[in-house]
Parts: C-alpha cells; structure tokens; sequence
C-alpha cells in the first residue's frame, strides 16, 4: 500500500488555478438520480405516498363529478335546460319565438300551444286527448327527426294506453264544436318522446307540427348553460314585451324536484380543487423529508458541492418523486374510477389529468422552494453523528 | 498557501459566553496539527471555522495565498469527519466518487479516480458494496479516500477514529497520514497517539489557544 501512496503523492500536487468549485449541473441531476435510484425503499415509499394521496383525492374529484353528471342527465331530461316565455295577458308571436333560435346560446325555440281535451279518437267518443302543436323546433328538443305531414309525435303514455309504436294510424275527430283545425285525415305515429319534458299537463299529450305563423300560448326555449341568465333577461325584448302584456320568463322546473342547476353544482363542488390540496399535502411532505435529511445536504456541502449544485441535487430528488408519485396517483385514480364505475374514461382521464397537471405544479413548486433551504452544515453533520 | 484565523471570536446563539475568544490559529499545506482539548473546549468550532462553514463573530479566517482574490476556505478545504457522515446505501466508489466530481470531472472520471484512490486505502475489493455494509474502519478509510481525491489543500479530520477500536485506529491513520503529503492537516482528536503523528500540536483551553507544541 506505502508503494501505492507515495505514487499518488506525486499526482496529487495541489495546483492553485484549480481552487474554485467546478461541479456541474449535470452531477447534480446525476446524484439526484442517483439518491433517488439507489435509495430504493424511502423513495419507493414516498412515491407510493404521493400517489396514494394524489389518487384518493383525484378519485374523489371524478366519483364526485359522476354523481353530477348523472345528476345532469336526469336534470336535462327532465327539461332543466328549457326556459318558458308567456304574455300575461295575451299570445306570443310565434314568429318571433321562432327567431330566437338563432340566438348564441339558444339550442332550440319552439312556439307552442296547449288544447286541452281539443280531440277524440275517432270510434272512440270517450278518449280526449290533449292537442299540443308546436313549431318545428320542438324537434330539436327531442333530437327528432321531421315526421312528416302525417306524422304526429307521442307521449309514451299515451303509447303505452293505446298500445301505440311508431308507424301506428290514427285518426281523430274535434272533441266539441270550440275545438278548429282539428286535424283531419288518418294520421301515422312517427315517434314516441318523453313529452313530460316539456311539463305535466304535456306527459298524456300528442304533438303536432303547426307553422311559424300567427300566435302562440306559450315560448320554449332550450339554452346552453353559461347562456342561460343573459338569454333569461334578453328573452321579454325579444319576444315583444310592452306594459299592457308584459312577458314572463321562468324556468320549466323552478317549481319542479329540480331546483339546483348542475352546472352550478360543479364549479362548487367540494372537490373542485383537489388538486391543489394533494399538491399542498405532498409538497409539505416533502419539506418534512428534506428537513430530516438535512444531514445528507450537510455532507454535499461538506464535499465542496457548491450551494447551487446542492439545490439542484434536491430538485431533482424533489422532481423525481412528485413526478413518478403524481403521474402513478393519476393513472391509478383514472383506472379505479373507470373499473368501478359506469363513467366514461375520456371524463375521468379529463378530470384527473386537470387535477393531477395542478397538485404537480403545486408540489414541484414547493419542491424548488424547500430546495432552497440551506441546513446549518456542521450542526446537521453532527446530527448525523 | 496557509489557512489562517486571526484574533477571532465565535458566539453561538443561547449561549452566555463566546465558544471560541481571540482564537489565532496558522497552518501550511504539508503541515500536520493536531487540535487537543476537553469536550466543549472549541475544538470543533475552530475547525468549522477553518473550513468556512461557521463565519466568527470577531476577527477573521481567511486563505492566505498567492492568487489575487485569495480563494474561499470552502473551496480550499475538504472534510473526514466520523463514520456516519457517509451516503450509507451507495457504493464505496459512489461516495468517494462524489468527491472528484467537485473538481469538475465528468462522472467517469471521477469514478475511475475514486477506485485509484480506494486502492490507496486497500479497499479495491469492497469498492462496490454498500457503505452500509462496511465495517467502521473501512468506512472511515472510504472517508479518507473521498478527502484525497478530492485533491483541496487542507484536509480537516475531526475525531478520525472517535469511534474505532485501537487496532483499526492504527489502520486508519496510517491511511491518513500517508496521504499527506501536500495538503495540510488539522486534526481535532481526545487521543493523545492521533496528536503524536501531528508535526505540531494546539491546544484549546475554554475556547483559547493555546500552542503546546
């Protein structure tokens, strides 16, 4: 060994243009891996920590966010998207309602008239039925095709009592002499709809198409959401509100079960920002383990490691294990929802990816701040001792 | 080239009175001293400050040296402290390895660097297990071959063998004290067999100097 030595005492003469520290960026990014790699049970169990915790919460947003869109879909159904135009004294032109749907934010328009026990079936003197005609925006309601001049469109009760299906003939006759237009000539059944959408009195109902002209009873209007309350205050100018007959706007179900809109629902929602909550948890989490591992950036700087080449070393530990913890959590959150429930993969890969981008962020930044921190080197040498 | 500290006074926080009290202290490149004194003497503070890692409250330590700005003691400085102050599951070769790749080397480098020098301290055949699985003694002289190849002008050891028994102690230091050559070595030690290997010794008295040797 002395043979050794006293070689290495010839190579080892110390040269003054040498002194400064020379450690790269890129030894950094290699030690951090290094740490990271070789280190093998703490980082597993910190990337196993993150991602259990970015995965409960992420599955928690998409869980949460189901139960709403199923919550919409029921809501939709039901007619929430329908707003309701009438005069309180008088008609609407049907015209003008008909207009609307080339409003932004207006789906559908559809002007629509109610006629209570308006015909019979004919042989069948006792069977009134509610008459309601409506303009052919009412198929856009139903996502209906045109029925044709025959064609008259169901309720499916009304169906279910007559044992209707489309393609059935029908005929009818006016229910009393009041009762004009009744329409005449045998009649097919096009389709058969939920009708209830479009209220109670309309669930036993046949529908008929009428032309945009004369008057109507009442203004159906089917809206986009975000539209929803600039429509719902510019709908009385459009439809020709004046002091004599002023125009009323409702909601069809703001006296019905639904009364919460469930896109309001979902910018509220508690678990909106989940994402910033597991972002916040992990990046605390990894202060805490940079604090107990004070000693090991101790020893770096104690090597001659520069401050810089300390901080990158920690970042890129920092980096490593949100990085690997986040994206398990996501692609572990997207599969459980996916598996155990009926939501679609596109939904929850849309949601957790959103979540998952924000808690990353958010713990890549806490991450490059911890990374700042410089321990007291010889206290947390002798700490370690 | 010379570390020198000069009429300096160390305070820690929380403590009534200085650790450290008009501390003068020299040492040259291919000098050999030993700091001695009680526990809690100062020992420790005035090698941290040696190293740069502890600024004095009072007074100076700086490298005197002939290169115009002198260059900073961290950066002239490299550190044995005990066993523990390794990276417990890295390789030996890793963590003397990370010592060279202060000097700007690439990693190659550095670990071709780092097996020379664990050949130096007869640890050619362990270089790859995990520290952790070294012996106290082989550990330290890990610690030895990471101050060498670092290649810094000073070496500070503080209690080198504070946690070996005498016959491994005997190993170790005659590792460290061959591999000074030419840098300077300040150790702070108890053991009165680590100071006899010093060409000069200091002692430390309630945080003053005192040149015993």
């Amino acid at each position: 060994m002395n043979t050794s030595v006293t070689s290495h005492r010839r190579q080892s003469t110390v040269s003054n243009s040498r002194l400064a520290p020379q450690w790269k960026a890129r030894a950094s990014f290699g030690e951090g891996f290094a740490n990271i790699s070789e280190g093998a049970g703490l980082a597993c169990a910190l990337v196993a920590i993150v991602a259990a915790l970015v995965c409960t919460l992420c599955a928690s947003d998409i869980f949460a966010v189901r139960s709403i869109v199923a919550d919409e879909s029921r809501y939709l159904n039901a007619g929430g998207d329908i707003l309701v135009a009438q005069r309180s004294q008088g008609t609407i032109d049907a015209k003008d309602c008909t207009a609307l749907d080339k409003v932004t934010g207006v789906r559908a328009a559809t002007a629509l008239s109610v006629i209570p026990d308006g015909v019979t079936i004919s042989g069948r003197p006792d069977s009134h039925q509610t008459l309601v005609t409506a303009t052919a925006g009412i198929l856009d309601f139903f996502d209906l095709p045109y029925p044709g001049e025959d064609g008259v469109i169901v309720s499916q009760r009304i169906a279910d009592r007559w044992k209707w299906a489309p393609g059935s003939r029908l005929q009818f006759e006016a229910a009393s002499a009041a009762v004009h237009h009744a329409p005449s000539g045998v009649l097919r059944v096009a389709a058969v709809a939920d009708l209830a959408k479009l209220g109670d009195a309309e669930s036993t109902a046949i529908l008929m198409l009428r032309a945009a002209t004369g008057q109507a009873d009442f203004c159906y209007v089917r809206v986009q959401a975000q539209y929803r309350a600039d429509i719902t205050k510019a709908l009385p100018a459009l439809l020709g509100d004046r002091d004599s007959a002023r125009i009323q706007v409702s909601d069809l179900l703001s006296q019905g079960a639904f009364t919460v809109d469930p896109a309001a629902v979902f910018d509220h929602r508690s678990t909106r920002d989940v994402g910033l909550l597991a972002g916040t948890i992990v990046a605390l989490l990894w202060a805490i383990v940079g604090w107990l591992r004070r000693g090991r950036s101790a020893l770096y700087a104690s090597l001659g490691v520069p401050y810089p080449g300390g901080v990158l070393i920690r970042w890129t530990e920092g980096a490593l294990v949100m990085t690997l913890g986040v994206l398990w959590g996501t692609v572990l959150a997207v599969t459980i929802a996916v598996r155990s429930t009926d939501i679609s993969t596109s939904l929850a890969l849309n949601l957790a990816l959103r979540q998952g981008a924000v808690a990353l962020a958010v713990a890549l930044a806490g991450v490059v701040v911890a990374g700042l921190w410089r321990p007291a080197t010889m206290a947390s040498l002798k700490e370690r001792q | 080239m010379q570390l020198v500290a000069d009429d300096i006074d160390v305070r820690y926080r929380g403590l009534p009175s200085p650790v450290l009290r008009g501390a003068n202290f020299v040492v040259s490149t291919g000098e050999s001293v030993a700091i001695l004194g009680p526990s809690g003497s100062g020992k420790s503070t005035l090698l941290s400050v040696l190293g740069g890692l502890v600024r004095p409250s009072r007074g100076t330590a700086q490298v005197r040296a002939n290169s115009t700005p002198p260059p900073r003691l961290a950066d002239v400085t490299t550190w044995i402290l005990q066993t523990t102050n390794v990276f417990p599951e890295r390789s030996a070769l890793d963590n003397v390895a990370v010592a060279a790749l202060t000097r700007g080397i690439s990693r190659a480098e550095a670990r071709a660097d780092a097996t020379e020098h664990l050949a130096l301290v007869g640890l050619s055949t362990r270089r790859h297990d995990a520290v952790r699985n070294l012996s106290g003694g082989e550990v330290q002289r890990v610690v030895i071959a990471r101050a060498m190849v670092s290649r810094r002008p000073f070496i500070l050891a503080d209690e080198p063998t504070g946690q070996l028994d005498q016959s491994t102690s005997q190993v170790v230091l005659d590792a460290l004290f061959a591999s000074v050559h030419e840098p300077g070595l300040v150790v702070v030690t108890h053991d009165p067999a680590v100071a006899s290997r010093c060409a000069r010794i200091t002692r430390i008295v309630d945080g003053e100097v005192v040149a015993a040797r």
